[in-house]
């Protein structure tokens, strides 16, 4: 087995991923991006943070939206 | 609901200017603690605050060189903890000790590790340099308030309610039609908050103490350190001017003291007029203003809450998205 060891924390706990959320000036809307770069728009902040700390479930690649 | 205790962590205690020999008390996640400072090299003490012998508070008691000498019966303890002295006997019993509190002095703060000593890591302790930063001044003062600790985190996180609560100190329109940017580092426990105005009026808090007199931008940015630690990173300037930047670092620490008690450590730093004692006092005088508008309303909206049935629902929207962050992060910490 070849690459590095999984980390024995959930990806979510390791220090300096970041979860961002912008409100999308002019609207409502708010553009969450995890840290896998995954992106989700919506209007609810709950459930935006639902969305993110449900990472990796419902993430696609980087830059498509969830 | 009550926002759960997060134990295994630093919380600022006392202003380090507070602290001398004088003894003084505080109840920090309902451990009551007495402070003090040593006379052999000053530094900072925090033990129990309960005497063992009859529960008798030492902070009302008083120091014997670097000794605390219980006020009802003598009972005498060393800066360890150690009781050193029993009244009448010789014998001193094997668990005549008081619990002694790592303690970590930086940035002009006391801090205080509640929770396991062995964990205690001064390297995990949020800095705010710019409290003991000659460069600054700063005014500061602390109020403690009669609600659950997470209503401060909370309305500290959502600056929106500056526009209506302190509307002609340090709000303005501005600050509730501004969207917001947030963002999480969940390991970290960093929740940061920002609010770029580019074009906003300057409220009375930076026109009197700055003079500008026009339009101003107007960038707020939150730093939050969970549990204790709370940065805004204030910069204002001439609206359409890159120059001069006006700096204010406004910091709180939002330190539980029991169920239903929150201690609310505030300061305001700026980097401007520094030798204009006016704008000192008039910023000292200001803010504590802003302040006890926060203090009066959370004591008003916990008793709202304490009369509520459990189980009561609340609407978040968007300018609650760092506050949710931080709550879910307080209770992270709190079930560690």
């Amino acid at each position: 087995m070849t690459g590095p060891a999984p980390s024995a924390e959930p990806a979510e706990l390791v220090t300096g991923l970041i979860n961002r959320i912008d409100w999308e000036p002019g609207s409502d809307l708010l553009r969450g991006t995890c840290h896998c770069g995954a992106r989700h728009t919506c209007d609810d902040p709950v459930e935006m943070w639902t969305w993110l700390l449900s990472h990796p479930d419902g993430h696609r690649p980087e830059g498509s939206d969830g | 609901m009550a926002t759960a205790f997060a134990r295994n962590q630093w919380y600022v205690t006392a202003y380090a200017s507070e602290v001398g020999r004088d003894l003084l008390g505080r109840t920090i996640l309902g451990e009551p603690i007495v402070l003090y400072r040593t006379e052999e090299d000053g530094s900072v003490v925090a033990l129990s605050d309960r005497c063992v012998h009859r529960r008798f508070p030492l902070s009302a008691s008083r120091l014997d060189g670097d000794r605390i000498v219980c006020g009802y019966h003598g009972f005498t303890y060393d800066t360890s903890g150690t009781c050193v002295y029993v009244p009448g006997q010789q014998r001193i019993p094997r668990t005549a000790r008081v619990t002694s509190y790592p303690v970590a002095e930086l940035d002009s703060l006391v801090w205080v590790w509640i929770g396991d000593p062995e964990r205690a890591d001064e390297k995990l302790i949020p800095r705010a340099p710019h409290l003991a930063d000659p460069d600054m001044v700063t005014v500061r003062g602390m109020e403690p308030i009669d609600c659950d600790y997470g209503l401060l985190v909370d309305n500290l996180l959502d600056l929106s309610h500056e526009t209506y609560l302190h509307g002609g100190y340090i709000g303005t329109p501005e600050v509730a039609e501004t969207p917001i940017s947030t963002e999480v580092d969940e390991a970290a426990g960093v929740v940061r908050v920002s609010r770029h105005m580019m074009d906003a009026a300057c409220p009375p808090f930076y026109a009197r103490s700055t003079g500008i007199e026009g339009r101003i931008t107007r960038l707020q940015d939150i730093e939050y350190f969970a549990p204790c630690l709370y940065l805004l990173h204030s910069r204002i300037m001439p609206v359409g001017q890159t120059e001069p930047v006006f700096r204010t670092e406004i910091t709180y620490a939002i330190t539980p003291g029991a169920p239903g008690k929150v201690y609310d450590f505030w300061a305001v730093s700026r980097d401007f007029a520094r030798e204009d004692d006016e704008v000192t006092k008039f910023l000292h005088d200001f803010n504590h203003t802003v302040v006890m508008q926060d203090v009066d309303a959370l004591n008003l909206l916990q008793r709202a809450l304490d009369s509520e049935p459990a189980g009561y629902q609340e609407l978040s929207i968007n300018i609650d998205t760092g506050g949710l962050a931080a709550r879910r992060i307080l209770a992270r910490l709190a079930s560690a």
